[in-house]
């Protein structure tokens, strides 16, 4: 057991690294297929062909495809995303400290709806012939039918503005210095991703759960002797998770996609108003260095997520790409 | 143990359709008796509705009295005093019956820790026993494989194994065989039987396959559409069916069994 | 035991008559159906006639919704009403265009990926799932904002985005049913692939992959209302529900009712794609009914 364990890390570890490889040569090829010399971003319309050259030199668009290619993977490799075209700083500590406002807005959100998602799909589930049942799958329908900024700015409206409860946008410029004053400013946004996340994590909850609470082996227990309660978190639970973790790694991917919106609505000086800003401004290498980010973290949570269903689940310990097996 | 049915009829709680309808039935301790039907017929639900198991949709009333005691309408506590306890039950495919995350040992160990109070050392023995018991080979290596890792044939050994564990009186086994190849079917039926007569146990098989049920049991009733249309010895429904539907399930089964052995179809 | 006729065999289970089978249609399909075709209507008559030019600023600012505009005006004075139907034909077209180009790419993609084997097969499927873990709405902010935002972009990127999803979908589909015997024993016996294609693969994968545009409809329409949300979608003069949100928003104290229709209008549109993808999935497959 432990060895086909650990041969299936080794391997989904060496898919991980050529997943990475191939994000890197897409984002590059992406950004280079694009009409347009990134150089234009440093230069006005009236430009005179030395400060063309000047611009091309700067920004490295004058070098040959490869050599570019293979500066840029060098770079990465030193943790060097290089400087912001606009600002002129360097683009990875900008993200870094963007990362702090974005990380824990998708990580907290994340969190809470994967909790409150289990309760209400499990209620959904077991009450799914009750009016509950129906009104729970009705509500995660339209929760999944919602553009996400538009709950936000309903929030806004509502909790911010109409009941002042809540700041309606903006984060301290001090950070987590005052944590209490940074949680305040992320509670509206949050809220509104969790919203739009719980919606969508209950149809699979619920699903699961009707699977589970159908299955011959929980009626097997109970037909031994075992009270419900104990055969449900005995035997239930863990073969819920199973199809539910399989799709955590893509929920938390588009709970951060979430998060990159929901900052715009409330002007949060994260990832996302940073790309925002960066594709408004032509700003290539922050654009390259957030695309690069985002994508290497979305790719790890799918390699995490595929670890943990196998922990959970023998039956796919012997396969690479078992979920569908 | 005895089970005392009488008009029991369960109904789909929506389109109040009746599934089982009025049906009576008893069993002596000890005795064994089969249940034959087309799928469909009642028979499964009428297993279910033994061990107060129904699913919510399915609603029973009537009379099932377990050594005396009332099983419709029966609080928790009284069924899961008899379920497992007093009486067991196997399920028809092993490979759904068995929660896939478990290891063997541990699906045996659950009912022998809450039935017989066993724990650590003692706890691991039992498990061997009743994996020896039902002749599963190489113990120690099985009861820590997953289901999954095992073959069919044993994995309804093992379902087997956690029914006995709890040391029933009573037995049900519902189409016990069906899912399985049909040399492997012989032994767990031979695996039945034996350990009804060695513990002395109740059984009632349920079966659409009469040929299967004939090896097994004492007495018979056959259901169809909900109602028991033919009930007697075993020997009588084989060789001398009075109803129409019995007829046709025995004709066919001889009729399969006829051209296996001559090669042709009649 | 004693008992007589000497069977060795098992009787396969007689399967009992196919219960009736249920005749109409699923109710999500209905309201799916209904749903998308009140704002279609709505689409096609803002071709026709609008309360107002959207040019026209004549309205007075920010009124209330009344009988001179239903829905009120915008802080130009403009007709917010005329606005609304215009987007919500931009947000059809939008969502009907990308879905085309989605589905196109992607099945083909997906077709060629299924016939791949050994380590074409293994890089083809890790680089779907690399563009996959691509955020979709990253990628077409990118693809939409070097083009320049415009109609075209916002529905070339969306769509390039959302092929991928089907490309693995169709790769997926494809693979198991090459693994069939029927569809093995045609290959074996020298069929060319296009024939495999046609007569074994898309036959057999259509209801699928008409469920899956249905999605991919209502997440186009997401999506679009998303970028231009952001200002990286449809561009003005046009108009787009997206950036009517955000209008609305910098407003949203004094005049509240400006942020509601067009929030709306996407919600009906999108739940009435998932509604008609799960009424259609019920009627390809009425097993699962049992599920919902």
């Amino acid at each position: 057991m432990c060895r086909t364990m650990g041969s299936y890390l080794a391997r989904r570890a060496a898919f991980l690294l050529m997943s990475f490889v191939l994000a890197m040569l897409l984002i590059f090829v992406l950004l280079r297929l694009l009409p347009g010399d990134p150089a234009n971003a440093l230069l006005s319309v009236d430009a005179t062909p030395e400060q063309i050259e000047a611009a091309q030199q700067q920004v490295g668009s004058n070098l040959p495809v490869h050599e570019q290619l293979t500066q840029w993977v060098g770079d990465v490799l030193r943790l060097d995303l290089g400087t912001s075209f606009i600002s002129g700083t360097p683009v990875l500590p900008d993200i870094v400290s963007r990362l702090e406002v974005t990380l824990p807005l998708t990580l907290i959100s994340f969190a809470i709806s994967v909790l409150l998602a289990s309760v209400i799909g499990y209620v959904a589930a077991a009450r799914s012939h009750t009016r509950l049942g129906v009104a729970v799958t009705a509500v995660a329908q339209l929760g999944i039918a919602v553009p996400v900024f538009w709950i936000g700015i309903l929030l806004v409206w509502l909790f911010a503005l109409e009941l002042r409860l809540f700041p309606s946008g903006g984060f301290p410029r001090e950070g987590w210095a005052d944590p209490l004053a940074a949680l305040r400013s992320l509670f509206l946004p949050a809220t509104t991703i969790v919203i739009v996340m719980t919606a969508s994590l209950v149809r699979y909850v619920r699903s699961a759960t009707l699977d589970v609470l159908e299955s011959d082996y929980l009626r097997n227990a109970q037909a031994l002797g075992s009270g419900f309660g104990e055969a449900f978190l005995r035997h239930g639970v863990r073969n819920a998770s199973v199809p539910v973790i399989s799709i955590l790694g893509i929920e938390l991917a588009s709970t951060l996609l979430g998060a990159v919106v929901v900052e715009s609505v409330f002007t949060l000086p994260g990832l996302g108003s940073m790309l925002t800003k960066a594709i408004a401004q032509h700003d290539y290498p922050s654009i390259q260095g957030i695309l690069l980010v985002t994508t290497f973290f979305v790719l790890i949570v799918g390699f995490a997520a595929d670890v943990a269903q196998r922990f959970v689940d023998p039956r796919l310990r012997s396969s690479l790409s078992g979920a569908h097996a | 143990m005895t089970i005392e049915v009488e008009d029991l009829t369960i109904t789909v709680a929506g389109s109040g359709k009746r599934v089982v309808d009025a049906i009576s039935f008893s069993l002596d301790p000890g005795e064994r008796i089969g249940i034959i039907g087309e799928s469909g017929s009642g028979k499964s639900v009428t297993t279910l509705a033994l061990l107060g198991l129904l699913p919510r949709s399915l609603t029973a009333s009537g009379s099932i009295r377990v050594d005396g005691t009332q099983i419709i309408g029966a609080s928790k506590k009284q069924l899961l005093e008899i379920r497992g306890r007093r009486m067991a039950k196997i399920f028809q495919d092993p490979s759904t019956a068995l929660d896939p995350l478990t290891r063997v040992g541990e699906l045996i160990a659950e009912p022998l820790r809450r039935h017989q109070g066993l724990r650590g050392h003692e706890l691991n023995a039992a498990v061997e026993r009743a994996l020896a018991e039902v002749a599963l080979p190489d113990t120690e290596r099985l009861s820590r494989a997953f289901p999954h890792e095992i073959s069919g044939g044993q994995r309804q050994r093992v379902a087997i194994a956690m029914a006995l564990a709890c040391r029933p009186a009573m037995l049900i086994a519902d189409e016990p065989t069906t899912a399985l190849d049909v040399t492997v079917q012989a032994e767990i039926l031979d695996l039945i039987r034996r350990l009804c007569v060695d513990h002395g146990m109740g059984l009632v098989f349920v079966s659409h396959d009469i040929a299967v049920v004939s090896q097994t049991v004492s007495r018979a009733l056959v259901m169809q559409g909900g109602q028991i249309v033919e009930r007697g010895p075993i020997d009588q429904i084989v060789h001398a069916p009075t109803d129409l539907y019995t007829l046709r399930l025995v004709g066919s089964a001889r009729a399969l069994d006829e051209a296996l052995t001559t090669g042709r179809v009649s | 035991m004693s008992a007589g006729i000497e069977i060795r065999s098992a009787l396969p289970e007689p399967i009992a008559p196919a219960p009736a089978r249920r005749r109409g249609l699923p109710v999500s399909l209905l309201i799916g159906l209904v749903l998308l075709a009140a704002v279609g209507i709505i689409g096609v008559v803002s071709l026709l006639w609008l309360p107002y030019d959207l040019a026209d600023t004549t309205g007075g600012r920010l009124e209330p919704p009344g009988p001179n505009h239903w829905l009120g005006t915008d802080k130009l004075g403009r007709d917010t009403a005329s606005f609304v139907m215009v987007g919500t034909r931009i947000a059809l077209t939008v969502g009907l265009s990308s879905m085309a180009i989605a589905m196109a790419i992607g099945v083909i993609v997906g077709l060629i990926a299924a016939f791949a084997t050994g380590w074409v097969d293994d890089v083809q499927s890790s680089l779907l799932d690399v563009v996959i873990a691509f955020p979709t709405l990253l990628l077409a902010m990118l693809i939409g904002a070097m083009q320049g935002a415009s109609l075209t972009s916002a529905v070339v990127s969306i769509g390039l985005a959302a092929s991928a999803v089907v490309a693995r979908l169709t790769r997926i589909l494809a693979k198991g049913l090459l693994r069939r015997q029927f569809v093995t024993a045609a290959r074996t016996s020298g069929t060319s692939w296009l024939r495999i294609v046609f007569i074994h693969l898309l036959p057999n994968m259509w209801p699928t992959l008409v469920v899956t545009a249905a999605l991919i409809f209502g997440t186009a329409v997401l999506a679009e209302a998303s970028l231009s949300y952001l200002g990286l979608g449809v561009p003005p003069p046009n108009s787009s529900l997206g950036r009517l949100l955000q209008g609305a928003q910098s407003t949203v104290l004094t005049a509240p009712w400006g942020a509601v229709a067009p929030g709306v209008v996407i919600l009906v549109i999108v739940l009435g794609a998932n509604s008609l993808a799960d009424g259609l999935r019920e009627r390809f497959d009425p097993t699962r009914r049992e599920r919902r």
